[in-house]
Formats: C-alpha cells, structure tokens, sequence
C-alpha cells in the first residue's frame, strides 16, 4: 500500500463511470496529493484528504469535467522533503497532473523546485504545482514560476490581518514584541511584524528567535515580553512550540495579548486549555464569522465526510474549488493541457466560498483569499476539541482587505 | 527592575535545571551501577506524564504522583528483566540498539492510544496560583512545587545509596559483582531493580513535570537529548554530578534569553561593529537565539577539558 485511494471515490468513480461509459474516453485529469500520511504530521495530512474528497466528490457527482470524473490519488510525504521527491517520481510516472502538496514549507518548495525541473525537461507530459500548506515567502517570491499556484497564505499576509483587526479593536497596544521560530517562516514573521509597525502605530520593543522544537522551558522568553512591558505578544509558533509559549505565559501572569497563527491546529486548544483564552488568531475560514453560508458548509462537509472541516483543511478545499472552478470554464479538450488550465485557473473566481470571493492574483500565483481574526473564547459558537472554548470572530477581512502586494523578486516566464 | 528580572531568571533557571535532573537522575543511576546507556529513559519521563494524565482524569492527581512511578517502573522491571538481560552477554552495543528500538515503540504506542496531539493534563486547581509576585512578574507556585520534588527525589536517593545496607549492596555489586555474588547476594535481581528503580524516577518526574509542561508523544525526544547532556557535563554515573549538570544548563540557557548580545554587538565596543554587520553570519547570530544550542556546546567544552565530566570518577 504506497498509496491511499478513498474507498469513497473509488465508489463515487465507478458510478460517474457507468453512467457516462458512453461518452469519448479522453484521459481523466489525475491529482496527486502530496500529504503526510504518517509520522508526526500525520493528522495534519488527514485534514487535506478530507477536504480535497469533499470537493472532488462533489464535483464528479454533478458529472465531472465534462463528463469525465476527476482522479484523486494520495501519496505519503512523511513531511519529509526526500520522501516527498521519490513520491513524485513515483505520482508523475502514475501520469498525475497536478500535484498538490499539504503540510510543510520545505516539502512545498522542494515539491514546487521538482515540478519546474521535471516541466522543462518534459515539455510534452508538463505537470502543476499546488502549494495548500506552505507559508514560505519564496514560493511566490523568487522561485515563483508559471507552473506553481500558492493556496495558502504568507507570514506577510497573516500578519497584517492580525494587526489590521486588533488595532481597530483597541487589542493591540502600541508596544509589540514578536517571539519567533529561527527558521525561515520566524524570520519572516519577525520581518512582517517589524514591517507594519509604521502602518499600525505600534513599536516593536523585543524580537526573539529561538531554536525550533528543541526548548523545553519558555518561561524566559515570558519574562522577556514581560520585562518590554509589550501588549501584544506575537508569534508564528506552532504545535509544541506554541503551546510551551502559551503555557509559559499564560503562568507567568503575563498581562498581554497573544496574536498566533497556528492556534486552529486539532489539539492545541484542548491542550492549552484556559492558557488560550483571550489569544487572537488569523484564520483561513472561520465558520461563525460567515453565518448561514458558514453553517451551511460546516454541515454539508460534515454529511459527506463524517467531521466538521479544521484548520488548513479548509486550504484544501479552497484549492479544489478554484481548480473545479478553472476546469468548468474551459472547453472540452482532446488531452489535458495544464498550460491551459493554469490560464483559466488564473481567471478563475469562486463566488461560494463563505466568507467572500476567492481569486488568483496572475502576476505571482498567490490566492487572494478573505481572513478572519477571531479570538478564543467561550462565547464561540463552534466549540474546538471537546472544550468549551472555541474561536470567536472579531473581524471579517475581505480578500481586499487581507491582499498584500505581490514579492517584487518573482520573475515569472510566461508561455 | 534589574534585580528583580535578575532574581527571576535566576529562579526559573534553577527550577527548570531541578526538573532536567528529576529525569537525569535514573540515567545517571542506571549507567553508573550497570553500564548501560539506556536511550529509553526519556520515554519512561514520557509514559509518566501520560500515566499521570489518566490518573488526574478518573483518581485525582495526587493519585498520579503515586501511580506514575508505580506503573513506570514495573516497565522497567519488565524491560529489564525480559529484554535487556536477554542482550546483555552480547556487550553494550547490544543493549544501546534494544533501548533505541524501545525509544520509538514506546512513542509510537503513546500516539496510537492518545493520538499525534498533546493532552490536556493541567495543573490541579489547588496548586495553580502565584507563589509571590516580584514587582509586576507572578511566579507561579507549581515551578516551586516541581523544584521540592526534585530536592526530595535528590536527598531520598542519595540517602537510600548512602546510609542503607541496600545501598551499600547496590554499591558493592556495581565494582565488584562476582563478590557480591558470591557473598550470597542476587546481582540480576538487583539490576533488575536498580533498572525500575531508575524508570520509576522517571515516571515520578514526567508525573510533576507533565501538568506544567505540556504532555505530548515528542515529550521524550524533547528532552532526550538534553538528559544525556546533563549526564556527561555532570559525570556518567554521578548523582551530584546529574545534580550540578542540570542547574549549570538551566541557569545558563535561562540567562542566554534575556542576552541578545552578538559578535558584532561586542565588536562595536572595538569599533569594528558595522564591518562585521555586514559580513553578517555568524558574527550577528545573537546569543539569544543560540539558547537551545547552549547545552551542547557546553558539553563540547566539558570534554574537551574534563573528559570524565565535572564530578564524574577518573577511569
């Protein structure tokens, strides 16, 4: 068992099959998904296989891609970036023709680097690039090319939207200090909130990078924070990171708030338990923030795949429905041109999203996608992981108002 | 404020030192008495803490204190007895091998039973409050209740070593074991028990240390690596050494934090800051950020200097 198909769309395959056997068989578009499946990430990987079945699904049962269901194969990165590569020999010889990564800034950009090589050595069997879950800048920056579509966010983006929504509700102070990772998705963290400290009237009067994943004690990094006499804490920590950070802080007594990225990721809530409360996060999708439309989704989602959707699965299902999207606005073809679907996916706009419209900005291939800034708490309507704390919008940025300008260091050519 | 952040600091480092020796402290023992560098042992830390989280949800959590070591320590009889004494005749390399394979088994059966994500296990109500306040900082009072544990665990082991006829077997089996044994004494059995022992430790601590620190599957290798530090900056088998190891860790990577001093910044002084700025690498590296690396490099210089580590026996 390399690979895990859904015994779900097997079934769903098969129908669609049967009932269009009659139509010409052109090659079904096949995605690969390039998740962890095992190891520590692996819950992580679990979210994106939800989320991309729940799409694809969706869209072969109301008759495909003219007829033809879409293929959906998962393939195990281990979140492991040498992994990934033998991965993706192995998806391209299978004839895959997008692969869509989740889970992992150095696991997308090696993902994105193979693709460009593999594209220009191929130029008849070319292949797409879908980054669902790496927040790395360089991915829509300098090694940006025509073949890679980013699904996610970036420190810059997440940044400003923390800082847009707590500033207009008086959460941020003017004193900030940013506790990072020292790695690069830390260091560009700590760059975006050194950036927009003008823009939103704040000084940032403490900056730490810490060792990722080795420290086992963060009361000192609270008393630093504590000792600037900063407001607003922020950081981009994740998993255990953010947790010790959380922990150590919420025990210090320290009387600032705390602007995370990471805090929706399953499991975190319930082990921080009330240390959480009062933090304010930058999410992808919060489903309170966008009432019935909101609901809706969560409950349909929750039929088909048995959950409600979390965290950057929902990074997974923006990424099919612009896919789905880009593919309904082309005409029928003789054999697949990615090249093609990359200029409609360009185009594309999805208007059914919940919390707003969703497009893809051409001159870098990064999503402008709407973010909410909610806050834990008790009040939230969907509660996290058997708690009773969950996250509560405070703000609902339109893709608009969450867009920052593309990297000036992305070149990309052009077919 | 200065002294006040000073104190704080100092305090933190001590404590979080005191807990790295509650989970050095069997290392120590069980490498010292029978020679074996048991990888597994930050797993038992990790075994604990979970234990203790089972324990605060249906019995309490002092029940967990008690329990922890309990249960932790029949597994150490269990892997000793019918794992490691198994490999034993086949030399070190052997026994190394069997406790790394254990390292993985044991984290991965902690995922399957509580998944991938840490758990709730939180301070008891009655302990979670502020000790005193040192100008505007709160310093919580389960730190302190970690740090006495620790202090007992240290005073209890070395008096049960020191001052009992149990002790004094122990002792004598490790330098001289074909006399102990022919003297009439059990040498295996009391491998075997020195090994729980040393695993019970190690649960006692994941027990205390787990509600404060959050309790997940890479608790372990967390602190894996940071143990064996403390262990060869101490001394391998010294329980002082473990003792003076953790604290010199603690107190240094505490105070690293707040030091965000760099080559360049010192060079300043000689007035060749910029030149190195903007070299840049290693010269604006901040101390700060190496804080994790700080154990290891003083390691580094502990074997350079002192082979043998601070306290440890000269061979």
């Amino acid at each position: 068992m390399r690979t895990l198909k859904s015994k779900v769309l097997a079934l769903t395959a098969l129908a669609t099959f049967s009932i269009f056997s009659a139509a010409i068989q052109a090659a079904p578009l096949k995605i690969a998904g390039m998740v962890p499946l095992s190891g520590a990430s692996a819950a992580t990987g679990e979210l994106y296989v939800q989320a991309m079945t729940y799409v694809v699904n969706r869209f072969n049962e109301n008759g495909g891609w003219h007829g033809e269901p879409i293929k959906l194969e998962f393939y195990d990165t281990q979140e492991s970036t040498g992994v990934a590569s033998d991965r993706f020999q192995q998806a391209v010889a299978e004839g895959m023709n997008i692969i869509a990564q989740g889970g992992g800034s150095s696991v997308a950009a090696s993902l994105s680097g193979d693709v460009r090589r593999w594209n220009r050595r191929h130029p008849d069997q070319q292949v797409l690039s879908f980054t669902m879950g790496g927040e790395a800048a360089g991915l829509t920056g300098e090694n940006c090319h025509f073949h890679h579509f980013r699904f996610a966010t970036t420190a810059a983006i997440r940044v400003q939207a923390l800082m847009e929504a707590m500033s207009k509700t008086g959460a941020l102070g003017e004193k900030v200090y940013a506790i990072n990772q020292d790695y690069s998705w830390g260091h560009e963290m700590q760059e975006a909130i050194l950036a927009n400290a003008d823009k939103y009237d704040y000084e940032v009067v403490g900056k730490s990078l810490h060792a990722t994943n080795k420290l086992a004690d963060f009361s000192p990094y609270a008393l630093q924070s504590q000792r600037s006499g900063a407001q607003t804490v922020v950081t981009g920590n994740w998993s255990r990171d953010l947790l010790l950070l959380l922990k150590a802080i919420d025990q210090s007594g320290v009387d600032a708030n705390l602007a995370t990225v990471y805090l929706d990721q399953p499991g975190s809530i319930a082990a921080a338990g009330s240390a959480a409360e009062g933090s304010y996060i930058a999410q992808v999708f919060n489903a309170e923030a966008a009432k019935e439309k909101g609901a809706a989704y969560m409950e349909d989602f929750k039929k088909r795949i048995g959950t409600y959707p979390a965290g950057l699965g929902n990074n997974g299902v923006i990424s099919m429905m612009m896919l789905t999207k880009a593919l309904s606005s082309l005409p029928k073809q003789d054999s697949i041109d990615v090249n093609r679907i990359a200029l409609a996916l360009e185009k594309a706009q999805v208007d059914d999203w919940p919390t707003g419209t969703l497009t893809m900005r051409a001159s870098d291939h990064q999503l402008l996608l709407p973010l909410v800034v909610s806050k834990v708490s008790k009040d939230a309507r969907y509660k996290i992981d058997n708690t009773e704390y969950g996250f509560k919008p405070v703000q609902l940025l339109s893709a608009e108002q969450a867009r920052v300008p593309a990297d000036a260091s992305c070149e990309m050519q052009r077919p | 404020m200065v002294m006040d952040y000073f104190l704080v600091s100092l305090l933190n480092g001590v404590i979080y030192g005191l807990m790295l020796f509650m989970v050095s402290s069997g290392l120590t023992l069980i490498f010292g008495m029978m020679g074996v560098l048991n990888f597994a042992h930050a797993s038992f830390y990790m075994i604990g803490a979970y234990i203790g989280y089972l324990c605060s949800l249906h019995l309490g959590f002092y029940a967990g204190l008690v329990i922890a070591p309990l249960v932790v320590g029949a597994l150490g009889v269990f892997s000793e007895r019918l794992l490691l004494r198994r490999v034993r005749p086949q030399g070190h390399t052997h026994e190394l091998l069997l406790t790394f394979g254990l390292f993985f088994i044991f984290e991965e059966v902690i995922k399957v039973f509580f998944g991938n994500f840490a758990v709730p296990y939180q301070v008891p109500a009655g302990l979670d409050f502020a000790a005193f306040s040192v100008g505007s900082i709160e310093y919580p009072f389960y730190r302190l209740f970690i740090g006495v544990v620790a202090l007992v665990m240290f005073v209890a082991i070395l008096a049960v070593l020191q001052l009992t006829r149990l002790g004094i077997v122990v002792r004598a089996a490790v330098h001289r074991s074909d006399m102990v044994a022919a003297l009439g004494h059990n040498v295996p059995t009391v491998f075997t028990a020195l090994f729980g022992g040393g695993a019970a430790l190690a649960g006692l601590a994941g027990a205390v240390a787990g509600a404060f620190f959050p309790t997940s599957p890479t608790m372990a290798s967390d602190l894996g690596t940071l143990v064996f530090v403390v262990v060869v900056i101490g001394g391998l088998g010294s329980l002082s050494g473990a003792v003076v190891g953790a604290l010199l860790i603690g107190v240094v990577t505490s105070f690293a934090v707040g030091l965000n001093v760099s080559l360049a910044s010192l060079a300043a002084s000689l007035g060749l800051g910029d030149t190195l700025t903007q070299m840049g690498g290693l010269f604006t590296v901040s101390l700060s950020s190496l804080a994790g690396t700080i154990p290891y490099l003083l390691m580094l210089l502990i074997l350079l200097l002192r082979p043998s580590g601070l306290l440890g026996e000269r061979s």
